[in-house]
């Protein structure tokens, strides 16, 4: 049980080092989706997605999601409040994604091992988002 | 030109900036291994088999890591089980070794622990292993023991997928495993693991009789969680046989063991911090040696037909808290095992039949103080009761003390630690006195340990060492009368390490590690020094290790063995991100460690020269 509870506290126990990578991952995909935006607000239901987020200098956390350019999202409960189709929902796990892929434009989690980063073509297509060339191959049409 | 020279440019930063994204990813794989989750400093040594060591090394079960270690020499007892000894030391007692497949002791009432019947246990389904030196195992909750190997499992929520690899070596073996690993949607987590081999060893000849040690075995593992409740399933079985056997000349006839074991494992840690485990082991062990130069088989005699059938049970509580209070980091609890053995044997005409239980009560407690953010002084204290049906019962006290400190790119640690090595039931008790002479009154040996380190990590440069000196009372031994005793008096052990590592980043690095390691007794009953170095590199798709393991010759009652160079390679090509294929050479100059016995007049390599090939499917 340790075990458990030490890998659900574990982007509290791990390095800096995890903690900075995943954050260099995050400003690379906020920065992908929103190009022009000085600021980007960004609301999560996951404590561990919204640390990883509130070192980036022009990352604003935000407490109300209608008022996020974007939803972090890890917990299915929140989908199920979402309205579909009205915000940019990036998920955290691949059972979300996989069951939410008519609504998320992507995820960042862990399948088969590793860290994997994916874009679902047609909800980026929706919310006109037009990633940089250096994502080409991280855009999928299902999962 | 200029458009040639702007187009190549523009191709380069793509070309860069493409692999930013992918380094990225690779950069947090390696950060986020889960050893830097579970890794208990203050614990004791530990050296760690990170998920991507275990892959690179194409190992397939937990002696191929094992085997690389310093101080510990993984060696094969005469009835074909691996084990350890200690640098110039014969085989350590079976009680000092636990294996933990995560929160889980493998264990046994007979035997104390199972660690000989789990060293080799196949790992395609483990995430990394820790393995604690001079370790007290009070951080770990549960019974005594000097070197705890902490084996985890994937973490379904990682893995999302399944996994099928098969291997197969020149002498005609197979092991085939198949893994699921997910997560639902409503949050039950739940891995699945199936693993079969058979595998066929060299075979020696000793007098006309023929030596053999070709095994083959069936494993399943399951675990899951939802809730914070998380369970554990494990149902393991092993054939083999029994190598040199029990004889008195290693002329076995026919030999035979089968080993089973299935246990479950629930816990839960509650709100609170309060976490409760509950588990249960059954085990079954069935050897049979026929061995017509005789086998002494305690009031038995010298007999030919040796059977002997061992069930045992193991039921465990423990309940504890990890609970900080301002600058303490505290640990407390305790727990309850009940176990109970029944072993029915025949020699020759003389048949067994009896059970022996036994309770053990333990509570223990640890604070680590952390002075400043460089400093932690930490100590504990644990207290057994073991009450047996037969014998009188034990009480015995656990202590440990030290300091961690860590100072810019230094790091220095020292501990003190005050603890015994229980003895098996086996030894205790036995109203036939067969196949064993028992002795109610076998003391439990009391060890001191003092260990001493030093790290050193600057950019890519980590260097250690390591120094431990353990002064064990009483050891338990075997009486030329073959009555199970204690020594008399003191025997002291002094080990060695030198530790050097290169990172050259999250996938090529080199490192090598040096020991030494002496006893009081004035003999060299193995290997005093020697040297393992390993690398571990990729290069482009394809995956490299590199492994040379040099143990110094020794004088086994009067058997001499040279000394060993071992030589294990493997490479794996990455064909996509789910198919991968590779080889794995192992002991390539043939010329690794050899094992000699009382019994036998020639030394025995522990590990053939052997090629494996290997595919590897995740879908």
């Amino acid at each position: 049980m340790r075990k458990i509870l030490l890998i659900l506290a574990s982007a509290i126990i791990l390095g800096a080092s995890a903690l900075n990578v995943e954050k260099r991952i995050y400003e690379e995909v906020l920065r992908a989706i929103f190009p022009e935006k000085r600021i980007v607000k960004v609301w999560s239901d996951s404590k561990n997605m919204k640390r990883a987020v509130s070192t980036i200098r022009w990352v604003h956390t935000v407490s109300d999601p209608d008022k996020a350019d974007i939803l972090l999202v890890n917990n299915p409960e929140t989908l199920k409040k979402i309205k579909e189709g009205k915000l940019i929902i990036f998920v955290g796990s691949y059972t979300l994604l996989k069951e939410h892929q008519d609504m998320a434009i992507g995820g960042f989690f862990w399948q088969k091992g590793r860290p994997n980063l994916v874009f679902i073509k047609r909800n980026i297509e929706r919310f006109d988002i037009k990633l940089p060339k250096k994502f080409e191959d991280y855009v999928e049409d299902r999962v | 030109m200029r458009l040639k020279i702007f187009l190549l440019s523009l191709f380069i930063v793509v070309l860069s900036a493409e692999e930013d994204i992918a380094k990225l990813l690779e950069d947090y794989r390696a950060e986020s291994d889960l050893s830097k989750v579970t890794k208990i400093d203050s614990a004791g040594f530990v050296d760690i088999y990170t998920r991507d060591d275990i892959e690179k090394m194409q190992a397939k079960t937990l002696t191929d890591l094992l085997k690389t270690l310093t101080v510990l020499t993984t060696t094969r007892t005469a009835i074909g089980a691996y084990y350890f000894s200690k640098p110039s030391s014969d085989l350590i007692p079976t009680t000092a070794v636990r294996i933990f497949i995560n929160d889980h002791d493998v264990t046994s009432a007979a035997y104390g622990t199972v660690s000989q019947s789990w060293l080799d246990m196949p790992i395609e389904h483990i995430d990394h292993v820790e393995v604690y030196k001079t370790a007290s195992s009070i951080e770990f909750s549960n019974e005594p023991g000097t070197a705890i190997i902490r084996v985890y499992t994937k973490d379904p929520e990682r893995e999302e997928g399944s996994k099928i690899r098969l291997m197969a070596d020149d002498r005609g073996s197979y092991i085939a495993d198949i893994y699921t690993g997910h997560t639902t949607i409503d949050g039950l987590k739940y891995f699945l693991y199936a693993h079969s081999d058979d595998k066929n060893r060299k075979k020696y000849e000793n007098m006309g009789a023929d030596l053999l040690s070709d095994s083959s075995e069936k494993y399943l593992y399951a675990s899951f969680e939802k809730r914070g409740w998380r369970g554990e399933l494990s149902f393991r079985t092993k054939n083999k046989d029994n190598f040199l056997g029990l004889g008195r000349f290693a002329t076995p006839h026919d030999t035979d063991s089968t080993f089973r074991q299935i246990y479950f494992h629930l816990s839960k840690t509650f709100d609170n911090a309060w976490r409760l485990q509950l588990s249960y082991d059954y085990m079954k062990v069935d050897r049979m040696f026929d061995d017509p130069g005789g086998i002494a088989a305690g009031a038995a005699g010298i007999v030919q037909y040796y059977n002997i059938n061992i069930k045992d049970s193991v039921f465990s509580i423990i309940f504890d808290r990890r609970k900080s209070y301002g600058r303490h980091d505290l640990l407390y609890g305790g727990f309850m095992k009940f176990k109970k053995m029944h072993q029915y044997g025949t020699f020759d005409t003389v048949e067994t039949d009896f059970s022996v239980g036994t309770k053990l009560f333990s509570v223990y407690f640890e604070d680590k103080y952390n002075i400043n953010d460089t400093t932690t002084l930490i100590g504990s204290l644990k207290g057994d009761v073991y009450r047996y049906d037969n014998v009188k019962e034990r009480k015995r006290l656990t202590a440990r003390v030290g300091a961690i400190k860590k100072t810019g790119a230094w790091e220095f640690r020292t501990f003190l630690t005050k603890m015994y090595v229980p003895a098996e039931s086996y030894k205790l008790y036995n109203p036939y006195n067969t196949p064993y002479i028992s002795n109610p009154n076998l003391m439990y040996p009391d060890i001191k340990m003092a260990m001493f380190g030093t790290k050193y990590s600057k950019n890519r440069h980590e260097i250690e060492a390591r120094a431990s000196f353990h002064a064990i009372r009483h050891p338990c031994i075997i009486s030329p009368t073959g009555v199970f005793i204690n020594y008399p008096g003191t025997v002291r052990r002094a080990f060695y390490t030198l530790k050097y590592k290169y990172k050259i980043d999250p996938h090529n690095r080199i490192g090598i590690d040096i020991f030494k390691g002496s006893n009081s007794m004035d003999v060299e009953l193995s290997p005093d020094y020697g040297a393992v170095f390993q690398a571990y590199n990729r290069y482009k798709n394809f995956d490299f290790y590199n492994q040379l393991i040099y143990r110094c010759a020794y004088d086994y009652f009067g058997v001499e063995v040279d000394s060993s160079i071992d030589y294990t390679a493997a490479i794996k090509y990455r064909y996509s991100d789910s198919l991968s294929i590779g080889i794995r050479g192992e002991n390539l100059f043939d010329e690794g460690y050899e094992q000699a016995y009382r019994n036998l007049d020639f030394p025995i390599p522990v590990f053939d020269r052997k090629i494996w090939i290997n595919m590897e499917y995740l879908f």
